[in-house]
């Protein structure tokens, strides 16, 4: 019987299978997985009509929204945080939205986020597009 | 004086590479999400607000072409106004195209909202836009 140190290296078990079968897990979650978190929130859709259950002043502000982001007030663009410093002075606001047409969910989602986080405002999206 | 060359063995050392690929797959394993593929694929918009909400429910896709899926099968809007989508308390998960134009996504949440919902659960990425 042969005990030299060359046959007992050879005794050693095989790693290619274990490896094999690794590469494959790994081109399977490569392929499978999605590395992007999606996240949920919370969109209020259009609440035209809908009388909030205050007894505070409620000041409306008819915004429409470019693409791109851009803000007009009463005609002219006005920046996001002038806008906020407005909304700021009254004790409640809602702000009517109306979408140019070429306006995407991107940037509206962008302005919802912004604005419907702040206190005592609301956000509500025009549902012909165009301000009533 | 002669140089000796160092013995090398017959067969490369692949244990660095077995670390790396185990490294790789346990990073794939723990980060990735298994979930099955929407019925088309869209554009999710960004969302710079982190949420943790991430609840089950009724998945309904807009496409950027205005198409609507619900539970993978393609539904016109006036099939989806005849549907009784929800039941009470809960709410609508819905995935729709960044990219969607007003013309596109202002109608469909006017029938959802004609339909009675009012608040719909947009689902998002988490991050800006590069």
């Amino acid at each position: 019987m042969r005990n030299d140190p060359l046959s007992l290296k050879r005794r050693r078990p095989s790693l290619t299978p274990l490896i094999d079968v690794v590469f494959l897990l790994l081109i399977f979650f490569m392929i499978v997985s999605r590395l992007t978190s999606e996240q949920q929130y919370d969109f209020k859709l259009m609440s035209e009509g809908t009388v909030s259950e205050t007894t505070r002043e409620i000041t409306q502000f008819d915004i429409r929204l470019l693409p791109g982001g851009d803000i007009i007030y009463q005609e002219n663009a006005i920046k996001a945080s002038d806008l906020k410093e407005k909304l700021a002075r009254s004790e409640e606001s809602r702000i009517q939205l109306e979408l140019d047409p070429e306006t995407d969910l991107q940037d509206t989602v962008r302005f919802m986020e912004e604005f419907q986080s702040l206190e005592n405002v609301t956000v509500s999206l025009s549902s012909e597009g165009k301000i009533k | 004086m002669r140089v000796v060359p160092p013995k090398r063995s017959s067969r490369e050392n692949v244990i660095p590479l077995i670390n790396v690929v185990f490294l790789l797959l346990i990073f794939f394993m723990i980060t990735g999400q298994i979930r099955q593929p929407d019925a088309v694929d869209i554009a999710l918009p960004f969302s710079m607000i982190e949420s943790s909400k991430t609840g089950e429910g009724k998945e309904i896709l807009l496409t950027k072409s205005g198409d609507i899926y619900l539970a993978g099968e393609q539904v016109s809007l006036s099939g989806l106004a005849a549907m009784n989508l929800l039941n009470p308390g809960e709410i609508l998960k819905v995935k729709i195209d960044g990219t969607c134009k007003r013309d596109c996504f202002l109608p469909f949440f006017k029938a959802l909202s004609d339909m009675g919902i009012d608040k719909i659960s947009l689902v998002t990425i988490q991050g800006s836009k590069i």
